[in-house]
């Protein structure tokens, strides 16, 4: 063949093979950028479900500067025809009772109990679901459906404008941060020559180096370094905020009351060592925005510093439910069954226990924890009988003062009714924990005997022996630590009942409540499951969930109040826990129990953060406490 | 019929022949013995760090940083090995003078280049495979899974070093010696993962309207396209990190793997063009 024509084939082939080589890399590309925006779908729609917003604005910037809440607001419009209609799970709901937008309760199918009863694999995606929603996803991330969409998430991640994505910006490592020079952002990765975890991993050896050194302070910023270079770092997400709550805070005292500041953020006053804890939450929810389906983080953050150094079981919870719509080990749902009970979801928590021995029918935890829960019911259907008895009499009492016979012959054989009742489901509760003490051969059922002691020493109480309850709770509270607090301040209760004489320890215990309450006293509470928020404009206390709708208004012992406890006793909770006004809901109605003195003064006065599901412009007999005050 | 098998069968033979004299070179074996030492050690590296239990909940973090350590033992040493066998193997030739003795059998030079091509791809892949191997032992034996992700990543490496060995190896063409290849080759390995920075060029430009402006913003982009982007690759490092049905993953490797053969092919057109006006 002529070398010249040779020459030119060979040419053509490779101005076609580098032509190809173009063509393919555009395709690489588009994926690439499919990729991620299919990734800042996941993780926008998680932050909305988890946080309320589909990015998070990094603090000391211009929110205006970030676009994913109109990104956002797009997508949800573009997938609402999109998608199909899904079957709505408990969970699909926000903190307002609200629907969540179909794209987020799309991207995470909620378990299915019955494919958990295989054997669950770590890193094995249980559902076909999942898998086939994923796939879906994807298609739709890459195809001509989103295309608009994709191309304006695109610009606006290049400009650096989409706060939830993980591009590198070399100026985020340093302090310049005009506004003009995001626009087309230099992705950090570059430098590293694709070894930018390897950089990362350095930077962590260092700060397992300061952590042994004990210099905390030097280490927070290098574990902020070393996720801005590797955001898909998690153990680096999960050990950094471990040190934050754990190890920074080992040798701190809890700060005092009057030296902490109000957040109204978190709602709540933080001190120096409280401070630890929000910012280990901080760090492990930036985590769970890079890495939306990683249980770890949501396990992390849910129990090991919402539950265990905070307390706080409603958002340990949160965290925790989230966590088991991902692939997770088999802890992650026993504590939270074990949460849902110390938050009085009992019914929850035993019929998650219930389901967990199906699913593990080898393990000894559950069958413990149903025994628990089904005898906590008992206790409480006590408690709710003897409610209504209490209304009862009250209702006979009223009827009686009115001269009305009738109605008073009535309530009279309702209240004893309702004593009876009482006193039967007042055995069996007694009975039921016996037969758990008595069964329990290796003696580890402590709890189940602290609630035995506990009834009989309310039997005592009830027969006006109150020295000798006391001695019962007493036994009660060395039996079992976890009922140590409740035993305690049972025993404040009887004595306060039986006119005797606090010790001095006990006056000093009153006394630093007392002072605590003047900063908590409106924070908020979660009571029987449910949450309460006190509206500092209102001075009225809400149940999570409340719309709006007009309340039935409920005078503080009126009769109308009685025949609510009669009907639902459960109303005398929140009732026995909060003070002025409280708007709630029992039995599908909602309710405003207008309290017979309006809310105390506390230190969080005019701090708290308005509410947004509270009712805008409340009526004029809603307007009446607040404006007597 | 038998012209093709002979074309096939010189081209294995040559093929093998640079295979063997490749894995003599001292250099190449202190790369590798490197490697496996990086790998073999990244067990030790993480043995005193601070690991956590939070409630039930383990570290993963010496996993982790095994996991990196090796990818970039494996990418670092790899790169090495895959430019100094590519830009060595026809200089060597030529200067000693092997070139001439076989291109004066009936052996075309298409053929000769192939062969030569092939070989140094069989070392590549051989090293790889080892460095790979141990990975994969190091990894079960930390976590007692089997890492059955790694070898998509190792994948994606070998076609990573694919395109730079073809390109390390066209500019060998034109050179007598190992030592412009060599730093030619660490140049577009360089080069290929900045191939981004062209993308930011192309997306500051134009922001003054001007006919300068706007022309090197094109011209960036050109070349964006046009050039190999070796960061196309980063999956390699991501997959061991992805849940398995993590969805785009499927997608990317095929895609990928046809974006390092067309690279290849162009990267041994290249070579091939030099080559033939070689003076020999």
């Amino acid at each position: 063949m002529n070398n010249r024509l040779v020459s030119v084939l060979l040419w053509v082939l490779l101005l076609v093979s580098l032509g190809l080589g173009a063509f393919q890399g555009g395709r690489v590309q588009r994926l690439r950028d499919a990729e991620s925006f299919y990734r800042w779908i996941y993780s926008a729609s998680t932050q909305v479900r988890l946080f309320g917003e589909p990015g998070h604005v990094p603090e000391g910037e211009d929110p205006k500067k970030y676009r994913d809440e109109q990104l956002f607001a797009d997508l949800v419009a573009q997938t609402d025809s999109l998608l199909p209609e899904l079957p709505e799970a408990e969970t699909d709901y926000d903190q307002n009772k609200n629907l969540l937008p179909k794209i987020v309760r799309f991207i995470t199918v909620p378990k299915d109990p019955e494919a958990e009863k295989s054997k669950l694999e770590r890193g094995t995606i249980v559902s076909e679901e999942q898998i086939r929603r994923d796939k879906e996803m994807w298609a739709y991330a890459q195809g001509p459906e989103l295309a608009a969409l994709r191309a304006d998430y695109l610009s606006a991640a290049r400009d650096g404008r989409v706060s939830s994505v993980a591009l590198l910006n070399p100026l985020d490592l340093y302090q310049s941060k005009k506004d003009d020079a995001y626009k087309g952002q230099v992705s950090l990765a570059n430098i590293f020559f694709g070894f930018r975890k390897m950089a990362a991993n350095l930077v962590w050896l260092e700060v397992d180096r300061f952590f042994h050194k004990g210099m905390i302070h030097r280490m927070v910023p290098l574990m902020k370094t070393c996720v801005t270079l590797d955001p898909g770092f998690v153990d680096a997400y999960l050990l950094g905020a471990w040190h934050l709550s754990y190890n920074a805070t080992a040798s701190l005292e809890d700060t005092p009351w009057e030296l902490r500041r109000f957040y109204p953020k978190y709602s709540t006053w933080i001190g120096e060592k409280e401070g630890f804890y929000y910012n280990a939450i901080e760090f492990l929810k930036d985590g769970i925005r890079k890495n939306p389906r990683n249980y770890k983080l949501y396990f992390d953050l849910g129990y090991a510093i919402y539950e265990i150094k905070l307390s706080n079981h409603p958002e340990a919870i949160k965290y925790l439910s989230e966590a088991i719509r991902l692939d997770h080990d088999r802890w992650v749902r026993r504590q939270l069954y074990r949460i849902l009970g110390e938050n009085e979801q009992y019914e929850e928590s035993l019929e998650g226990w219930k389901s967990y021995r199906e699913w593990q029918p080898q393990n000894v935890v559950a069958p413990r924890f149903i025994t628990l829960m089904e005898g906590q019911l008992k206790d409480r259907a006590v408690d709710w009988k003897s409610a209504q008895a209490k209304a009862a009499e009250e209702l006979a009492k009223r009827a009686e003062a009115a001269g009305d016979t009738a109605k008073m012959e009535l309530w009279r054989q309702n209240a004893a009714t309702a004593q009876k009742e009482e006193q039967e489901l007042f055995l069996d509760a007694r009975k039921y924990w016996q037969m758990v003490v008595d069964t329990d051969t290796s003696n580890e059922e402590t709890y189940a005997n602290a609630r035995l002691l506990r009834n009989k020493a309310e039997e005592l109480r009830r027969k006006g022996l109150y020295v000798e309850a006391m001695v019962e709770i007493d036994r009660a509270r060395w039996a079992s630590n976890e009922f140590w607090d409740k035993g305690t301040h049972l025993m404040l209760e009887y004595k306060r009942e039986g006119n005797i004489p606090f010790a001095v320890t006990e006056l000093r215990q009153i006394d630093r409540e007392e002072k605590a309450a003047q900063y908590t006293i409106h924070l908020p509470k979660p009571i029987g499951g449910e949450m309460f928020l006190f509206s500092d404009s209102e001075k009225t206390w809400y149940e999570e969930g409340y719309h709006g709708d007009t309340p039935t208004p409920v005078q503080a012992d009126s009769e109308a109040w009685y025949q609510l406890l009669w009907e639902h006793p459960e109303a005398a909770a929140p009732v026995k826990t909060l003070d002025g006004p409280i708007v709630f809901e029992v039995g599908d109605a909602w309710y405003r129990y207008e309290a017979s003195a309006p809310a105390k003064p506390s230190k969080t006065d005019g701090l708290l953060l308005p509410l947004t599901f509270a009712q805008k412009q409340p009526t004029v007999e809603q307007k009446e406490p607040a404006e007597a005050k | 019929m038998s012209g093709v098998l002979d074309f096939v069968r010189g081209t294995l033979s040559i093929g093998v022949y640079t295979w063997r004299e490749g894995i003599r070179k001292k250099t190449l074996i202190g790369f590798l013995i490197l490697s496996i030492l990086v790998i073999f050690g990244s067990q030790f590296i993480t043995a005193y760090l601070t690991q956590t239990t939070v409630g039930d909940v383990g570290s993963d973090v010496d996993a982790k940083l095994i996991k990196d350590i090796c990818v970039t033992a494996i990418a670092i040493f790899g790169v090495l090995i895959t430019i100094f066998v590519s830009a060595s193997a026809l200089p060597a030739e030529v200067e000693n003078k092997v070139v001439y003795t076989i291109l004066s059998k009936p052996v075309r030079r298409f053929q000769y280049l192939l062969g030569k091509f092939l070989g140094i791809q069989f070392i590549i892949i051989v090293n790889l495979a080892l460095m790979g191997g141990l990975f994969f032992f190091a990894l079960y034996v930390k976590q007692q899974v089997m890492p059955t992700l790694l070898l998509w990543s190792i994948l994606l490496t070998y076609f990573q070093f694919l395109i730079v060995s073809s390109f390390t190896f066209a500019v060998s063409c034109t050179s007598t010696s190992a030592v412009l290849p060599t730093i030619a080759g660490l140049f577009i390995y360089i080069a290929g993962n900045l191939t981004e920075y062209l993308r930011d060029v192309s997306n500051r430009a134009g922001q003054t309207e001007e006919f300068f402006d706007k022309l090197v913003g094109n011209l960036a982009n050109g070349l964006f396209y046009v050039l190999p982007n070796l960061q196309n690759f980063s999956l390699k490092d991501q997959i061991l990190y992805l849940a398995p049905n993590d969805a785009p993953r499927d997608a990317a490797i095929p895609q990928l793997i046809v974006y390092g053969l067309i690279y290849a092919i162009s990267g041994y057109i290249i070579a091939y063009l030099i080559f033939r006006r070689k003076e020999l």
